[in-house]
């Protein structure tokens, strides 16, 4: 008897499998010049950065755990000089 | 006239300032699987009408993305008119094309649209990562981890698009040279991730 198709198989969806394109195909398809490719580099290096200084700002912290910061690093001090 | 190209995809979206997100994520997450997005930006309005030209677009696309969630007033019709277009192109020749329908809320097309009932729309819930599985659901990536990846390339994406209009003063990203300029970006960072080759 022959084997009944998965319930799984017969409810995933269809996918369509497409020939990939490279960049430059991409590019030449849509008439891109290349001053707007080097805009757009420019703008990816631009959000780059700007996401890399977002990430980079230290948190701001509340004045009492600045104080037991301090604290705990005097308390470590003190044990080392021990 | 050319038959369809399978790398090819037709965009149908609206452009409206609160779809930018949804657009610059649609256009990237195509880019980023290596394919070609048009859209009827790249069809210029000459005097004679677009409507022949907005055809031959279609036509030259194997795959077409319908986005219909834009149901409320002001009511638009292009883009429901559009998948007609679309529709009609398949009914003719099913093997030369495919057409894929998006909205965001699930189950509402049955009515807005109920003759085309029978074909699963793919719903986004109007959020940028709803719209990459939507797409992912639709396209095979060969991108190992390709969900995490796309979604964080997005969020890079989404930047760069704000970092353009802010360059070109532009108050939208609904414009030829913006359009080109978006599918550039995409490109440049699916290079970068390696999603594609140069």
């Amino acid at each position: 008897m022959p084997a009944l198709p998965r319930k799984s198989a017969t409810k995933s969806p269809r996918k369509i499998a497409l020939p990939k394109l490279r960049a430059s195909e991409i590019l030449s398809g849509l008439h891109v010049t290349p001053s707007e490719r080097k805009h757009a580099k420019r703008a990816v290096a631009a959000a780059k950065k700007a996401g890399a200084i977002k990430t980079g700002v230290p948190k701001l912290r509340s004045k009492t755990s600045e104080l037991r910061v301090h604290d705990r690093r005097l308390r470590n001090n003190a044990k080392a000089k021990k | 006239m050319a038959g369809s190209d399978p790398r090819h995809v037709f965009i149908n979206a609206p452009f409206d300032a609160a779809y930018e997100p949804l657009f610059v994520t649609l256009v990237g997450t195509l880019a980023f699987l290596g394919q070609q997005p048009h859209c009827v930006l790249e069809v210029p309005e000459k005097g004679d009408g677009r409507l022949q030209r907005i055809l031959d677009l279609i036509r030259t696309c194997r795959t077409s993305v319908h986005e219909l969630s834009r149901v409320g007033t002001p009511v638009r019709f292009n883009m429901p008119f559009e998948l007609g277009l679309a529709c009609a192109l398949k009914l003719e020749n099913p093997a030369a094309y495919e057409v894929f329908v998006l909205d965001s809320v699930d189950y509402r097309l049955d009515r807005t649209l109920s003759d085309y009932k029978g074909r699963d729309p793919l719903i986004h819930h109007g959020t940028s990562n709803g719209m990459v599985a939507c797409l992912l659901d639709t396209f095979q990536a060969d991108v190992a981890n390709a969900p995490a990846e796309f979604r964080r390339a997005v969020r890079l994406l989404q930047t760069s698009a704000n970092v353009i209009k802010a360059d070109l003063k532009a108050t939208s990203l609904f414009r030829p040279s913006l359009f080109r300029r978006l599918v550039a970006t995409a490109t440049e960072i699916a290079i970068d991730r390696g999603f594609i080759k140069p």
